[in-house]
């Protein structure tokens, strides 16, 4: 899967967590799911949970504490998902 | 150093199927915590209220740490619930449209957590809606306010304006003299300006769908 097939998907996966639907169409590698996306953190292991089904993967802790901005996410779900392929 | 930190989760919110899901609370529950629900007095709670207690301290505690360190990543299962203490009784706090105190002294859900080799005390409010922490190093919190309020649920930037108006509405009541504005810290927590001149009051601020709530420690004129 390619980072930007993996960001279309990651779209789907925080659609149901912000209000902010505009920004949300046109995030970047950089955008924040805090501050940028106006995320609740009592969601993150919400998105975690889902983006482990969407992507049939395991995200651990570690892996986990990193994805604050959408492009460490990407970095996460690719290594995971290179993994497992 | 010191700072401050607190909580809100508003249970309306909660997946409570997802909650009691192994795969959702072991993603920042971790075993030596999850032996607390062991204890009758804590599995007296409902298990969805246990887990939410858990994150809201050990939030809480992570915007205590902020604080002081700004290159701290938000990593829950790193943060660690070492004790829960639940009173035999419980203050009847029952949080109406508005709730607020200045005496944390007893009656509340107390216990330690552990950020970063830190050791930190929490004080909690569990009811039927809401689970609310605030934390401090010093056991006895002194000098803190703490205050909840349920609002008609808004968008959260709305929520973020009116928790800042319910803060400041409560600062005039005790310093009717001031002119104070806030603005948020480059890491995020905020900063009460007076007249322009930046307060060392240490303050904290949550909001989750109907809930917002502030707490402050006074530090003499602030």
């Amino acid at each position: 899967m390619s980072r930007a097939e993996i960001l279309e998907e990651l779209k789907k996966v925080l659609t149901p967590y912000t209000e902010n639907k505009e920004m949300l169409a046109g995030i970047t590698e950089e955008t924040d799911l805090i501050k940028d996306l106006k995320i609740n953190s009592a969601n993150l292991v919400d998105i975690i949970i889902d983006a482990e089904s969407q992507y049939n993967i395991e995200i651990d802790f570690d892996s986990a504490e990193k994805m604050f901005s959408v492009g460490n996410c990407i970095d996460v779900i690719a290594d995971k998902v290179n993994h497992s392929a | 150093m010191i700072s401050i930190g607190n909580d809100i989760v508003a249970l309306s919110a909660i997946n409570r199927q997802r909650t009691n899901d192994i795969r959702f609370h072991s993603k920042f529950v971790t075993p030596t915590e999850l032996a607390l629900y062991q204890e009758p007095a804590i599995a007296a709670l409902p298990f969805e209220s246990f887990v939410w207690l858990l994150w809201s301290v050990k939030e809480s505690a992570y915007k205590y740490q902020k604080r002081l360190d700004s290159d701290l990543i938000f990593s829950p299962a790193k943060i660690i619930v070492q004790i829960i203490d639940i009173p035999q009784t419980l203050s009847s706090t029952i949080v109406n449209d508005i709730w607020e105190t200045e005496n944390l002294a007893g009656g509340f859900i107390g216990g330690n957590v552990y950020i970063n080799q830190t050791k930190l005390c929490f004080k909690s409010i569990i009811n039927d809606d809401l689970i609310a922490t605030v934390v401090d190093q010093n056991p006895l919190f002194q000098n803190i306010h703490w205050g909840i309020q349920r609002i008609i649920h808004q968008d959260t930037e709305n929520q973020s304006d009116l928790v800042r108006m319910f803060l400041l509405n409560n600062l005039y009541s005790i310093y009717p003299n001031s002119n104070f504005s806030l603005q948020k810290s480059s890491v995020g927590y905020p900063i009460l300006f007076d007249n322009d001149i930046e307060t060392e009051m240490l303050i904290s601020l949550a909001h989750h769908h109907q809930y917002i709530s502030y707490t402050f420690k006074l530090n003499g004129e602030y």
